[in-house]
């Protein structure tokens, strides 16, 4: 497997990477996603949604991704009647955020490890805490600020009706 | 110097044959996947890069198929050959067990307490809100002597994963039947200080 693309998260003023699927658990819980088209190894959901806290609530506010039909998805895609935004309550847990420089780069899920992680944790789609975990000091200097993916394989047509990578 | 011209030319046709089989079966990025690639590597869009990425590399994969042709059908078959050789995975199924259940609560009582409000109205004020078909669903399931019941459990699931999950559940015959799910938590060491 492939590290995957981050979830995107806008909090206070700043845009972060998110290792956290809050919309898998949507799925988990009964909710209905349609069928995204898994384009490349680096993103097996088939999606990339931007998420923004708002007086303390979760709200997926952007989705980019494709259907398996070749259409274009977007959050009415998954929600219809709420172009503008969607209020999390499903998610209740910790949302990762990675800061600072990587430290060790692991080629699956999200799986890298980096500085810090800011965690934030929800009850509900509410933010109820916050924490800062720091997880060491890079040893390369130069390396790289915020979360990044090492490779990908971008999928044929054939290829990815077979389930296979080309 | 026969054998050399027969060799290239076999590695001709292995050519033609390979660019026809990509032709056919690749396709061009869609405008999603297209943004999403151009967010991940802005170099993308560079013309130093779509020289290489569009040029470049083809010619050379091309010189290499045409001198290397052996390499390249032994590395074709064995990727046929790969095809849905991946093991199957039986995955378990989450159940609701009698002792995971907490209280009987009336069908009233569940709605009072799971309507969804959101102030900025990103969420339909119903019961569970955007999942308030699968609630739906569940009591359409209810026969006349069913009851409902909260239920919270630590499952331990697929790879290896604890996380604890809640809900309720139709309870038939003092045995729990149907369920929706409230809220799935990772019970997650690495985050635990």
């Amino acid at each position: 497997m492939t590290a995957q693309i981050s979830e995107k998260l806008l909090f206070e003023g700043e845009k972060h990477a998110m290792c956290t699927n809050p919309l898998g658990d949507y799925c988990a819980l009964g909710g209905e996603l349609p069928r995204f088209a898994s384009n490349c190894t680096a993103l097996w959901r088939g999606y990339v949604g931007t998420w923004k806290i708002i007086n303390d609530r979760l709200y997926l506010i952007e989705l980019h991704g494709e259907l398996e039909s070749g259409q274009d998805a977007d959050l009415e895609t998954v929600f219809p009647g709420y172009r503008e935004r969607v209020f999390a309550h499903w998610y209740s847990g910790v949302i990762r955020l990675p800061q600072g420089k990587m430290i060790e780069y692991v080629h699956m899920g999200y799986g890298s490890t980096y500085e810090r992680d800011l965690l934030l944790e929800f009850a509900k789609g509410v933010l109820i805490s916050r924490r800062v975990k720091v997880n060491g000091v890079a040893e390369d200097q130069d390396a790289k600020e915020g979360y990044s993916v090492g490779a990908m394989t971008v999928f044929s047509r054939q290829g990815r009706e077979k389930g296979d990578e080309s | 110097m026969i054998y050399l011209y027969w060799y290239l030319g076999v590695g001709a046709v292995t050519l033609v044959v390979m660019y026809v089989a990509h032709k056919w079966s690749s396709r061009s990025e869609s405008g999603g996947i297209k943004d999403i690639l151009d967010a991940m590597n802005p170099d993308r869009k560079k013309l130093s890069y779509r020289i290489i990425n569009n040029y470049l590399v083809p010619v050379l994969a091309a010189v290499l198929v045409l001198f290397v042709w052996p390499i390249a059908i032994y590395m074709k078959i064995n990727d046929m050959r790969n095809k849905g050789a991946s093991g199957s995975y039986e995955e378990k199924v989450f159940k609701v067990a009698k002792a995971d259940l907490l209280a009987q609560k009336s069908v009233e009582q569940i709605e009072s307490a799971e309507i969804v409000a959101d102030p900025l109205a990103a969420v339909p004020p119903l019961p569970f809100g955007h999942l308030n078909k699968c609630w739906v669903y569940l009591i359409a399931q209810m026969q006349p002597l069913d009851e409902l019941w909260s239920f919270k459990t630590t499952w331990d699931g697929n790879w290896g994963q604890k996380e604890i999950r809640s809900g309720y559940a139709i309870v038939r015959e003092g045995m729990p039947e149907a369920y929706i799910l409230t809220a799935r938590i990772p019970v997650e060491k690495e985050y635990e200080e």
